[in-house]
């Protein structure tokens, strides 16, 4: 059981992807051809991207609810400063005042103390606060449609959100497993103590992951106000939820330590998949909600079934 | 002597804790290439010494010279910074790292600034890993390795920092034999390279065998530092027990001479801790468990009480077999258990003085089918037992860590008297409490021995089991050691049985 | 050692002065503020009377999170438990009665609750993130539950329980005194309350007392679900509907507020009733004297959680005075 829990940590959200994949093609002939894929894919982009900063957090033994509203925040920034900075001035700005909101997060979590879940609540909504003070509550439209060019366009034929991630990934990848920030990253997670006796710095490292996080939801906020051309303040609400689902269903342990960036990956198309399904069914929005929840659920009930398996077997004396 | 010989000097170093003067004026030290044992029972201030090596604590007076030079040692890395590496008992590892990050973590081999030369760290960790002639692949992960391996890595560890002095805390406790000498052949490699070690073990012949010199401390004081071939087990063991400070209780124990059996335990087995153990407790007797380390006293216990759980065995409680799952299946047999950790899972620290000696009864003093407590008679038998255990407190309502330990204590042990039981498991009665609560903990005890009141009670503290109990078993690595009586109760043979030299039952 | 006169230093009495009387401190200061800023908006018998009418809302529902968060766990999902509970309870009202409709509201949030102690406790995962899962699931099936209609409710009894008064006082008042009474009695009087605090305080020693610590996390999960239910009626009743998507918004953050800067410690443990009461009175006064002052509700928003931040430095604060390490 213990070996299959730990396979499952490995490979499990590939057999999830494949029993999808296989299910999807049965039932619609449309999933048969490469455009909807790369439509899945796209749409399952936007969730992995900032889930790939979100696995850093749970890594790190932490975690991040205010990535919406540092989406939200974005995403008026950029509207309200386009006109006059252009493209690059308002994004640098929109990802710096992002990455504050990440600082802020992380000295509050590492030098006041406080939970990482009151810090990043109470962030949440002094973010979306101020996004809709930013604009009066409005939703700002942009008329620059140049301005698409950076989310909605194609390179090579593949949807460029679709490259950002795969950008991302290696970098994150690169950042969690190549380096020894990276490293330490999991050390302060799986340890902290140890990290600690060990001269590592862990407040510095944990703050940083905060500004990772906010970085990455920042970054797939530029590309959903460059999709929508408008800034909005309350942008993808319940999108916390997606993120969290799928850093856990790609097999990141929320006991910390362990990151799973390539289950992170596919997770997150896993997740676009499901959506896809959904809509097949023609059904309401409210259904992916809970599809979403259930399948947060689950990934729980594994993790939870894996750390009581290990108990169990600590106590029986069984060496796994 | 020569001075060039000394890696670092102790002189004069004093630790004062709240009330309690850990070292008294140490002097102590360390020469390059020699396997330096420090000895002493629990409490006798070896775990503050090396402490305050690893610059976990500081000295409160005295000074420390390091290659002649006098310094500070400020912090854990600044010991590393002086080549100091301490192994605690409980590993300084990050299981979800491999063998290879964790040896080098923070100093890993790096190209350009940032990126881990993974080639290099494998190859580097693989190298010092077979230099100690450790078969352990650094890819491994720390989270899949044993405990001895483990305790290799931090060993690795310790000697990819250059380290010129490893203080090892209790390194063979958990090891089994043939892990121990793979330990011992390290220990003289390295030994052998110049490095130093100060070796801290219970086990006296494992001192003996790897030692240069044997330092002895008891009480926080140094009593001598011996070489080893001048010396042998029996004079230490006398300098570490040294002349009892009689603190103790010593109130005549009525003799109980019906010998009813209250509670049996039959071929018990805990995984890792206790080896087919059987033991029988009678009617009003205090029966005593000694044991160092790893002795498997404590997981017993704790399993006997529902705390935990055993692997296999029976309990009979009153000549009928029961299953305890769960401490309150103990209580409701009538099974007390006062807890060694007072402050980790004994004292309900948010609550009052009332509030945490009525915790277990509770449920019994209600009425309208359990909803309501009754307030009176909670305060009732508050005041009872306060008094017969003259419990100090300013009122009932102050909150309990507003009390000393003493005090605490007894409150504790109230919670536990309240609920009538009939066998009650004290662990370390007495840890961390003046000297005066002690003797009064002792005489407490023994007037519930007189009433009938069977107690199992487990004290590192030798004098305090001589004293009290009617017999004491001894643990060895979770094995029957040893068993004494009144009559043959002796604190020389005790340690011996401790320490695995003695092994016989004497009736 | 003599224990029996108790001392304190400066700075501990410092820490009690802050944990008796701080609350009533910022209370009257925030109404005085507003009461001279605004007088004839704000420092008004209706506007009191409303005020405290609207308190219950979130006063109700941070008893049971009161209990919860002094075990040392979360539960962000009472908002959309509030909805659930609240959108059948309301068509059951209409279909039925009002009285049944009651009943059902409280057995669906009380049955929510258990469901999520369930979770919590056997599986072991972190309360955060099951109710944060639960959150959704719970919002998604009011959702589906109403096609997303909002149900309006004109049953008289049920209008009645949020907007009746009785001797010259809003109804709503009464029942969050009884609830507030109940709660004290369980709290002080009961030996559940003895085992909340145990659990809260050190789960290892009270496990070795013989508490079955799970049994007891998973009562006080329910017991959130007992006090939405009630807060759930109120709510709908006072708005005269039950809405599926806006009810319940922000409502775990209002809750989990109210019951920090009432002085529960986040670590589990402390905590008291009566400081929830008085923060859950700060949160509507301060909210309504911001609106009556037309402060934009956008500030309002940030002010809110700038206000959670300081009421968890606060305690901070105050548990480093009275020399408590947690």
């Amino acid at each position: 059981m213990v070996k299959f829990l730990k396979l499952y940590e490995k490979i499990g959200i590939f057999i999830l992807i494949v029993a999808a994949s296989i299910f999807l093609a049965i039932v619609s002939p449309n999933f048969r051809n490469l455009s909807t894929i790369l439509g899945i894919i796209m749409q399952g982009s936007y969730g992995a991207i900032i889930a790939f900063g979100m696995t850093l957090a749970i890594t790190s033994g932490g975690f991040d609810l205010s990535v919406e509203a540092v989406m939200g925040l974005t995403s008026v920034i950029i509207a309200m400063l386009i006109p006059t900075m252009g493209f690059a001035g308002s994004i640098i700005i929109a990802i710096v005042a992002s990455c504050f909101a990440g600082l802020i997060n992380g000295l509050l979590i590492t030098k006041m103390g406080i939970s990482p879940l009151i810090t990043t609540l109470a962030m949440q909504v002094i973010l979306r606060g101020a996004s809709l003070l930013i604009t009066g509550g409005r939703q700002v439209v942009i008329s620059q449609k140049a301005f698409m060019s950076i989310g909605a366009t194609e390179f090579l034929h593949i949807p460029t959100p679709i490259i950002y991630m795969i950008v991302l990934f290696i970098i994150f990848y690169i950042i969690l497993n190549m380096t020894a920030f990276g490293r330490h990253i999991a050390a302060s997670g799986s340890n902290e103590q140890a990290a600690k006796m060990s001269g590592l710095n862990v407040s510095l490292i944990k703050t940083i992951v905060y500004i990772l996080v906010a970085l990455s939801a920042s970054i797939v906020g530029v590309i959903r106000t460059s999709q929508a051309l408008i800034g909005i303040p309350t942008m993808a609400p319940g999108f916390t939820l997606n993120v969290l689902t799928i850093a856990i269903l790609g097999g990141t342990s929320l006991a910390g330590g362990r990151g799973n960036l390539i289950g992170t990956l596919f997770a997150g198309i896993f997740i676009s998949m499901i959506y896809y399904g959904l809509n097949l069914l023609h059904v309401q929005i409210f259904y992916q909600m809970l599809a979403v929840g259930i399948t947060l659920l689950f990934a729980l009930f594994i993790d939870g079934l894996r750390n009581r398996y290990l108990e169990t077997a600590r106590i029986r004396g069984i060496r796994v | 002597m020569n001075n060039n010989n000394i890696f670092i000097e102790l002189k004069n170093i004093r630790k004062i804790f709240p009330g309690v003067v850990a070292l008294k004026n140490v002097d102590f030290d360390v020469r390059y290439g020699e396997v330096h044992a420090l000895v002493g029972e629990n409490g006798a201030g070896k775990s503050t010494l090396i402490k305050i090596l690893g610059g976990a604590y500081q000295p409160d007076g005295g000074e420390i010279i390091i290659e002649g030079k006098s310094v500070t040692i400020g912090s854990t890395s600044m010991a590393q910074h002086f080549k100091i590496a301490v192994i605690y008992q409980e590993f300084n590892l990050v299981p979800d790292l491999s063998v290879a990050e964790n040896i080098f973590i923070g100093r890993e081999p790096k190209i350009g600034k940032s990126f881990i030369n993974w080639r290099k760290i494998n190859n580097d960790a693989a190298e010092i890993l077979k230099k100690l002639e450790i078969d352990i692949n650094p890819r491994k992960f720390i989270s899949d390795l044993s405990v001895a391996e483990k305790q290799m890595v931090e060993i690795a560890k310790s000697l990819s920092m250059n380290a010129k002095l490893i203080i090892m805390d209790e390194p063979t406790a958990t090891l089994t034999e043939k892990e121990v000498l793979k330990l011992f052949s390290i220990i003289k490699e390295l030994k052998a390279k110049g490095v130093s070690i100060i070796y801290i073990s219970h086990r006296l012949d494992e001192a003996f065998k790897l030692s240069d010199r044997i330092t002895v401390l008891r009480d926080g004081r140094k009593i001598e530092t011996k070489k080893t071939p001048e010396t042998n087990q029996d004079e230490i063991v006398s300098l570490m027990v040294g002349k009892v400070v009689k603190d103790y209780f010593i109130g005549k124990k009525e003799r109980i001479d019906e010998k009813e059996i209250i509670m049996e335990v039959k071929n018990y087995n805990i995984a890792d801790s206790i080896h087919d153990l059987n033991f029988k407790l009678y009617k009003g007797e205090i029966l005593g468990f000694a044991g160092v380390l790893g002795s498997g006293i404590h997981h017993l216990l704790r399993s006997l009480y529902g705390a935990s759980q055993k692997t296999s065995g029976e309990v009979y409680f009153e000549g009928k077999k029961v299953e305890i799952n769960n401490p309150s299946e103990a209580i409701n047999l009538g099974i007390g258990y006062v807890t060694e950790d007072r402050k980790g899972e004994g004292l309900l620290y948010d609550m009052s003085v009332l509030q945490n000696l009525s915790i277990i009864i509770i449920k019994t003093l209600t009425f309208l089918k359990g909803l309501f407590i009754r307030q009176k008679n909670e305060l009732a038998i508050f005041n009872k037992m306060a008094n017969e255990l003259d419990i100090k407190y300013a009122n009932v309502n102050q909150r309990i860590i507003y009390l000393s330990g003493g005090n605490q204590q007894k409150v504790i042990m109230g919670r536990t008297l309240v609920s009538e039981c009939k066998v009650l498991i004290l662990l370390e009665p007495t840890r961390g409490i003046d000297v005066g609560a002690k003797a009064e903990i002792h005489k407490i005890m023994v007037e519930l021995a007189n009433k009938g009141i069977s107690i199992i009670m487990a004290s590192s503290e030798l004098p305090e089991l001589v004293n009290l109990t009617d017999r004491c078993i001894v643990l060895y690595k979770g094995k029957f050691a040893a068993e004494f009586n009144r009559k043959n109760m002796n604190e020389e043979e005790l340690v011996a049985a401790e320490i695995g030299k003695l092994s016989y039952e004497v009736n | 050692m003599d224990d029996s006169k108790v001392k304190f230093t400066p700075k501990q009495r410092a820490g009690n002065f802050l944990s008796s009387f701080g609350l009533i401190v910022i209370l009257l200061i925030i109404f005085g503020f507003f009461s001279s800023l605004i007088p004839k908006l704000y420092f008004t018998w209706p506007n009191f009377r409303d005020m405290i009418r609207f308190s219950t809302y979130v006063g109700i529902g941070a008893i049971g999170m009161t209990f919860l968060i002094m075990t040392g766990n979360f539960d962000i999902s009472v908002g959309s438990m509030l909805a659930l509970a609240g959108v059948i309870g309301a068509s059951i009202a209409i279909k039925i009665g009002g009285f049944i409709g009651v009943i059902i509201t409280i057995i669906i949030a009380t049955l929510l609750g258990f469901i999520n102690g369930i979770f919590v406790t056997k599986l072991k995962i972190p309360a955060f993130i099951t109710t944060l899962g639960m959150m959704f699931i719970f919002r998604a099936i009011a959702y589906i539950y109403t096609n997303n209609v909002p149900q309006y409710i004109q049953d008289r009894f049920w209008i009645f329980l949020g907007n009746g008064s009785f001797l010259g006082l809003p109804l709503p008042i009464y029942i969050m005194a009884i609830c507030y009474l109940i709660a004290y009695l369980m709290l002080k009087k009961a030996p559940i309350g003895r085992y909340i605090l145990a659990v809260g305080t050190n789960s290892k020693a009270a496990a070795l007392s013989g508490i079955h610590v799970d049994n007891v996390k998973i009562l006080v999960f329910t017991l959130v679900g007992v006090f939405v239910g009630v807060a759930a009626v109120l709510n709908s009743s006072m708005l005269g509907a039950a809405n599926p998507g806006m009810m319940g918004d922000g409502y775990e953050f209002q809750v989990i507020t109210a019951v920090v800067l009432g002085g529960t410690a986040l670590s589990g443990g402390s905590g008291s009733l009566g400081g929830t009461l008085l923060a859950a009175l700060i949160i509507i006064f301060l909210k309504s004297g911001m609106s009556n002052a037309q402060v934009n509700s956008y500030w309002q928003q940030v002010a809110t959680g700038v206000v959670l931040i300081l009421a968890v430095s606060l305690n901070k604060l105050k548990f480093w005075l009275i020399g408590q390490t947690q």
